[in-house]
């Protein structure tokens, strides 16, 4: 199911990165591997060549790496196949890239031995109409929905809630409501981007200027209701544990909330960008003729036609030139610091894939210590006093189960589950490892075997004989 | 309009800007009463300091080119030929300008040709001052 789920959520990321860089070579946008070609150049033989090449490389890639997510179907280990599908999506981010990288390479070659652009290096240019265009962030809608947002968050902490499952909804509410007031943020530093200059035609650029602060405001709007209704939403599921008819558990609600959360945050996004390029490219090719010379050449102040660094430009975000949306100048502090997080960000996945080898393969272990029953996984543990058990049962099957909050892998089990039949239990178990001690108190209800199949009959018998 | 800035050139950045809305002024791209961007707007598009711009646009309002105040920001003013002061000043650095490409060599037909060259480009035809 986690394989399937997993397939699901990141297989259509490899055709959408790949197709959306084919697609851009092939629109008009004065652009060959991001690199800025006089419109007259365009179609130089050697350059489409070069993007032959490209192409031809992104269709091997495709190919090679798309049925990679299907290994995990194979393997019976959780961690093993997240691992593999994280270590995938990171090639998938850098191989394209790759092979990109070394074609811009070969174009920017050409672009300077044959003169078809001169260096602006140390210049910039500013359209008066356009930067006169207001900037002006809708902040009424964005502090409705982050004062929304954090209030499942200030409730959180008003719950009478046992203590793992009023942190987990604390962390849980406390980072979604944070995420809108980046939303709102993203959108200030969005319309702070500098004009585009697409033409000699000051209000064509005025004009444009004003479309795309609007598209990308309304669209920061959206995503920042959506990660409102999904803020109230998990609140609802963690806390009322909410089950819906086809959709099953709560655990179930929450995979189909963050699934549809995820594609509508993705959908806006892109049809904002989408539409921003559409008209750029519409602009270009209607007014190529007014082009004043070397407009926006800023050839040298681009590493790789993906990375930016002009230590003269100010502005924290500027247009891509690879994909859609923006990217950070890195010559600014914020644009250092955005580099930092992500290459932290890109380390937590093998540390992520470490942690999870860890937990997996490290044994439950079930012991009787004085008159108590102590389970422990690694540095959680469960413990039992024998003088409170009023019941306790060897079950030679595991009863169908679903996750409430807690740990699921494959031969692991870990947290509160909800079991048919008994109702709510905390698990610390080896579900693949029968049998499974049930022990019931006035307050709760625990389920947990051990690495060895003998040491939980023996800790039954032992408990019986109690 | 427009703006290049050089940050390579040892003209001050305020410098360029003032005397690229002053060719924009004379060859009818601004046009009188024409909203020039605020301070820290044209500031944060060109990515340099609001003090930066903040001094063009004080020189080009002492040189009566543009009106400015806090409340309605900045706009071109009507140049119909009354500052006699800036007239005399613009006067007096065309000497000097015709002065030093005299000395450098150049023919008086050849600056004739380049003036009325200039003067077409920026839209000010033969019959017109």
């Amino acid at each position: 199911m986690l394989n399937l789920i997993m397939l699901i959520c990141f297989l259509w990321i490899l055709p959408l990165i790949t197709g959306m860089m084919w697609w851009q070579e092939k629109k008009k946008t004065g652009l060959v591997l991001g690199v800025r070609i006089p419109g007259e150049h365009l179609l130089d033989p050697e350059l489409s060549a070069i993007q032959r090449q490209y192409k031809k490389q992104l269709l091997l890639i495709t190919i090679v790496l798309l049925p990679i997510p299907f290994v995990g179907f194979l393997i019976p280990y959780d961690s093993v196949c997240l691992s593999i599908d994280m270590l995938w999506l990171l090639l998938v981010f850098l191989v394209p890239f790759c092979f990109y990288a070394h074609g811009y390479r070969k174009v920017k070659e050409i672009k300077y031995k044959k003169g078809y652009g001169v260096s602006n290096y140390r210049k910039t240019l500013v359209d008066m109409k356009a930067a006169a265009v207001p900037r002006k962030v809708s902040h009424l809608s964005f502090a409705c929905a982050s004062v929304l947002s954090f209030l499942p968050f200030v409730l959180s902490f008003l719950l009478k809630l046992e203590n793992d499952s009023k942190i987990a909804m604390i962390a849980v509410t406390g980072t979604l409501a944070v995420s809108t007031l980046f939303f709102w943020a993203g959108s200030g530093m969005l319309l702070r981007t500098k004009a585009e200059i697409l033409c000699g035609n000051s209000t064509v650029n005025e004009n444009f200027a004003r479309m795309k602060c609007r598209t990308w405001d309304h669209c920061m709007q959206y995503c920042a209701w959506v990660n409102t209704a999904f803020v109230i939403l998990m609140y609802g599921t963690l806390l009322y544990e909410i089950r819906i008819p086809f959709f099953g558990s709560s655990g179930m609600v929450v995979v189909a909330g963050c699934i549809v959360y995820c594609m509508l945050l993705l959908f806006f996004v892109l049809h904002a960008a989408g539409k921003i390029s559409r008209i750029r490219a519409k602009v270009i090719q209607r007014e190529k003729q007014g082009m004043p010379d070397n407009l926006e050449d800023d050839e040298d102040y681009w590493i790789f036609g993906a990375i930016y660094y002009n230590p003269d430009d100010t502005h924290v975000m500027v247009e891509k030139r690879l994909g859609y949306g923006t990217t950070v100048n890195l010559a600014t502090a914020l644009g250092k610091g955005f580099v930092i997080f992500t290459v932290l960000s890109l380390l937590i996945i093998p540390a992520t894939c470490m942690w999870m080898f860890y937990e997996e393969f490290t044994p439950v272990n079930l012991s009787l210590q004085s008159d108590q029953v102590v389970a422990s996984h690694l540095k959680k543990e469960y413990q039992v006093e024998l003088s409170d058990v009023t019941e306790v049962r060897l079950l030679e099957e595991l009863p169908r189960h679903e996750k409430v909050i807690g740990t699921n892998m494959s031969v692991l089990e870990k947290g509160v589950f909800d079991v048919h039949g008994i109702g709510t239990c905390e698990f610390c178990l080896n579900p693949k490892k029968g049998p499974f001690l049930l022990l019931k108190t006035e307050k709760k209800t625990y389920l947990f075997s051990d690495a060895e199949e003998g040491d939980t009959r023996k800790m039954y018998e032992d408990i019986k004989g109690k | 309009m427009i703006l290049s800035l050089d940050f390579s050139s040892d003209v001050p950045i305020y410098q360029q800007i003032r005397n690229q809305i002053v060719l924009e002024i004379a060859n009818g791209s601004l046009e009188p009463g024409e909203k020039l961007p605020t301070i820290r707007n044209l500031a944060e598009e060109a990515g340099i300091n609001t003090m930066t711009v903040n001094k063009a646009y004080q020189l080009l309002k002492q040189e009566g080119y543009i009106l400015a105040d806090r409340r309605s920001g900045a706009r071109v003013c009507e140049q119909n030929g009354g500052n006699t002061v800036l007239l005399k000043q613009a006067k007096d650095s065309l000497k000097l300008a015709l002065s030093e490409v005299r000395a450098a060599g150049m023919q008086v037909e050849e600056i004739l040709d380049l003036c009325r060259e200039f003067l077409q480009r920026n839209g000010v035809g033969e019959g017109k001052e």
